[in-house]
């Protein structure tokens, strides 16, 4: 199967902290790869370096993205060299990746996540939400909006109706005029789910979706998961602590622990391996 | 869209191309320097305008084959959903409530009428009423909208002021090329100042902000053979095709205003052309400021002020986001810049001080952040009120500090709080009929 995200030997340190110490595995196309591991594990810096929101000191972030392979760390920036300033083209990658690149532009190449502690806009209405998300499909000519001329409404429309689509998906329809902060808790989770997809991803990274949620409701989210996979074509990438709903929807297990990783495979494989036990329980003796 | 549909877009766009150019670049082509002659043709203006429109319409057509090339976007199989059908139909943005409707419809009424009975007292009061309604459109986009919190917008409106009249003084520059020359100017300045406060936030920006206003007054005040200093510079009464509103012709063998018609000069009609000049620009910044709410640039910036970070994981390039909102204020508050300077006749670093921009951010706050009605609102109403209360003027500010904290407690969110956009779906026949 076809690897579409690489992670090679990802370091990351916090002063003298090391959260990851050499981080190497594989997202594959089409597949759920769940990231497991006690708390302090490093989950969630994995995240953060592949969404671009930390910067890796040292390892390979290679991103299979939309229109080309990216890679990852390149687009945060780099440290400024005196010898970029007589090289042209070198002078305008710095520009282009220092002073306008980011994150936003790994959410451009194709990878969306939601947030741990939810993070909607919260003033602005549901169907806002996903509209600020689709800011790429729509058009941006401001004249063409103060005329409003049909090559505005077309897209305009179209992004509506995307919009309104993934509202029903999601169970959320009759909620669109009201405002993102308001809506109960798996209500908002949903939403950041929509609105994550709602710029067309390939890899979809969820943090901890199933925080906070009951059983009943976790298993509404399982299926989701599944569904917009199958639906969306996309590739799910998820950290989670509910075991039972990892088991049952991920095809593919890393665990991680004090920045390592201690074991990847399958769920069956994960499920008796010992480093993985002894991880969460402890070791006897 | 259909094929006429297209063609009509076509046509529209070029007409539009070619009349924004005429405007913006007109007062500039059209000058021809001759020999020790500066001679003004149209012709040049417009022959440069109408090629850009037709590059204009060839640049759409190109970029409508190319969308016509690229596939198109996979739609969203709705079958799996348990056969339910989302809304579809005729989308259109419910912006305003019927209130609030009513309540600008109001002002536009009493402001087109006001002059015929208020006099010329009225008149000024009015212009320096639109003036700050300007003003707080502008410092909306940044606060209300961005979310950016500006101590020293008052910066932006004394850039505009003086580039019109420094302009005039050098260049002799008119009132019509004044206007997109601050606008620009401004915007520029704008982005210049966002430039080093990208990764600030809250108090940290606020004291930015409020150290560049201060810096631009104190340039002002301090560059002698500039800008006059604290002694101030003159600026030109506008004037309307060419026709001056002064007694006497400035420009040797020029016409004024009153002898072109025939009648007695009054300073009156000077004020009556400012004021409807700024009437109609208010009008227009109105109507532009809430069709951006509703594109993509709007939301962008509705979306920084509630999460960056959000921003950022969706695509959102924050950088352009904060430079546009920056640069759009300040162009709006170059504008009224150029009012405020032709409507005084002259202008000096006093009149940008910080409690100018103290003011305009009461405006914004009190009306109610993003709001435009609670802008308008609150603009007139702390333009209308000092002069109403003319006894009471020691203890202007006291009634002033006096009612904010009052609307903070009862109104936290202002007059007329924004209301945000309800998004109407009036179904279709073939959609009705599913």
């Amino acid at each position: 199967m076809k690897k579409l995200l690489k992670i090679e030997n990802l370091c990351v340190s916090f002063g003298g902290i090391k959260a990851l110490k050499g981080v190497t595995f594989d997202v594959e196309e089409g597949t759920i790869t769940a990231l497991i591991g006690p708390n302090g594990a490093g989950k969630t810096t994995v995240f953060n370096c592949v969404t671009g929101f930390y910067k890796a000191q040292s390892g390979q972030l290679e991103f299979e993205g939309k229109h080309q392979n990216v890679d990852i760390s390149k687009l945060l920036g780099s440290t400024f060299h005196w010898q970029q300033l007589f090289s042209p083209t070198g002078l305008k990658d710095w520009l282009r990746y220092n002073v306008f690149g980011g994150s936003h532009l790994v959410a451009q190449s194709g990878i969306a996540r939601t947030f741990q502690n939810i993070r909607l806009f919260k003033e602005m209405t549901v169907l806002e939400n996903l509209l600020v998300a689709q800011h790429q499909s729509v058009s941006k000519n401001v004249v063409a909006s103060l005329f409003n001329l049909n090559s505005f409404k077309t897209k305009e429309n179209q992004a509506l109706q995307r919009g309104l689509d993934l509202l029903e998906i999601f169970s959320l329809g009759e909620y669109r005029d009201r405002l993102a902060g308001e809506l109960s808790y798996g209500m908002q989770r949903r939403l950041e789910i929509a609105r994550a997809l709602c710029i067309h991803p390939k890899l979809i990274c969820l943090d901890e979706p199933a925080a906070g949620l009951n059983p009943n409701e976790t298993a509404d989210l399982s299926a989701l998961i599944i569904k917009i996979r199958r639906d969306f074509n996309v590739t799910v990438f998820v950290i989670e602590h509910d075991m039972s709903m990892v088991m049952k929807i991920s095809d593919h297990i890393v665990v991680l622990d004090h920045g390592k990783v201690i074991a990847r495979g399958t769920p069956e494989e994960v499920k008796s391996n010992l480093a993985v036990i002894s991880a969460y329980l402890g070791e006897e003796g | 869209m259909s094929r006429k549909n297209q063609l009509m877009d076509y046509i529209k766009q070029g007409f539009i191309t070619f009349f924004l150019s005429l405007i913006t670049l007109g007062p500039l082509a059209a000058w021809q320097l001759q020999g020790y002659e500066v001679s003004g043709s149209l012709l040049r203006a417009f022959r440069l305008s109408l090629a850009l429109a037709v590059f204009r319409v060839i640049q759409m057509g190109i970029n409508s084959r190319k969308q016509a090339a690229k596939k198109e976007v996979k739609g969203i199989d709705l079958s799996s959903n348990n056969g339910s059908r989302s809304l579809s139909g005729i989308f259109q943005w419910e912006n305003h409530s019927q209130g609030t409707k009513l309540f600008l419809s109001a002002v536009l009424l009493v402001a087109a009428l006001a002059p015929m009975f208020g006099g010329n007292y009225a008149l000024t009061v009015g212009i320096t009423a639109f003036i700050y309604v300007l003003l707080g459109l502008g410092l909306n986009i940044v606060v209300g909208l961005a979310g950016l919190l500006d101590l020293g917008f008052v910066a932006f409106y004394a850039v505009g002021a003086y580039s019109y009249a420094l302009g005039a003084e050098h260049w002799g520059m008119g009132f019509w090329a004044a206007i997109p020359f601050a606008a620009g100017l401004a915007a520029l300045l704008g982005c210049l100042l966002a430039f080093p406060v990208l990764r600030m936030h809250g108090d940290y920006l606020a004291i930015v902000t409020l150290g560049f206003g201060e810096i631009i007054r104190l340039i002002l005040n301090n560059w002698l053979e500039f800008t006059g200093g604290p002694n101030g510079i003159k600026a030109p009464y506008p004037s309307l095709f060419g026709l001056e509103f002064t007694r006497s012709a400035r420009i040797e063998g020029g016409t004024t205003f009153h002898e072109f018609l025939g009648i007695e000069y009054s300073s009156d009609y000077r004020y009556m052309f400012i004021y409807a000049t700024l009437l109609l620009v208010v009008a227009c910044t109105i109507f532009a400021v809430s069709k951006l709410k509703n594109m993509s640039i709007g939301r962008a910036w509705e979306a920084l002020r509630e999460d960056e970070i959000a921003c950022r994981s969706l695509g959102i390039n924050h950088v352009t986001v904060k430079l546009s909102a920056f640069a759009m204020g300040a162009s709006i508050a170059g504008v009224a810049g150029v009012f405020f300077a032709s409507y005084q006749g002259f202008i000096n670093p006093t009149s940008f001080s910080f409690f100018e921009s103290a003011l305009i951010l009461a405006i914004v706050v009190l009306g109610g952040l993003g709001s435009i009605p609670g802008v308008i609102m609150a603009a007139i109403v702390l333009t209308v009120l000092p002069e109403l209360l003319r006894q009471f003027a020691e203890y202007r500010i006291l009634i002033f500090g006096i009612s904010m904290v009052g609307m903070m407690i009862w109104k936290p969110r202002g007059m007329m709080a924004n209301v945000r956009a309800r998004l109407k779906v009036k179904p279709t026949q073939q959609s009705a009929k599913t």
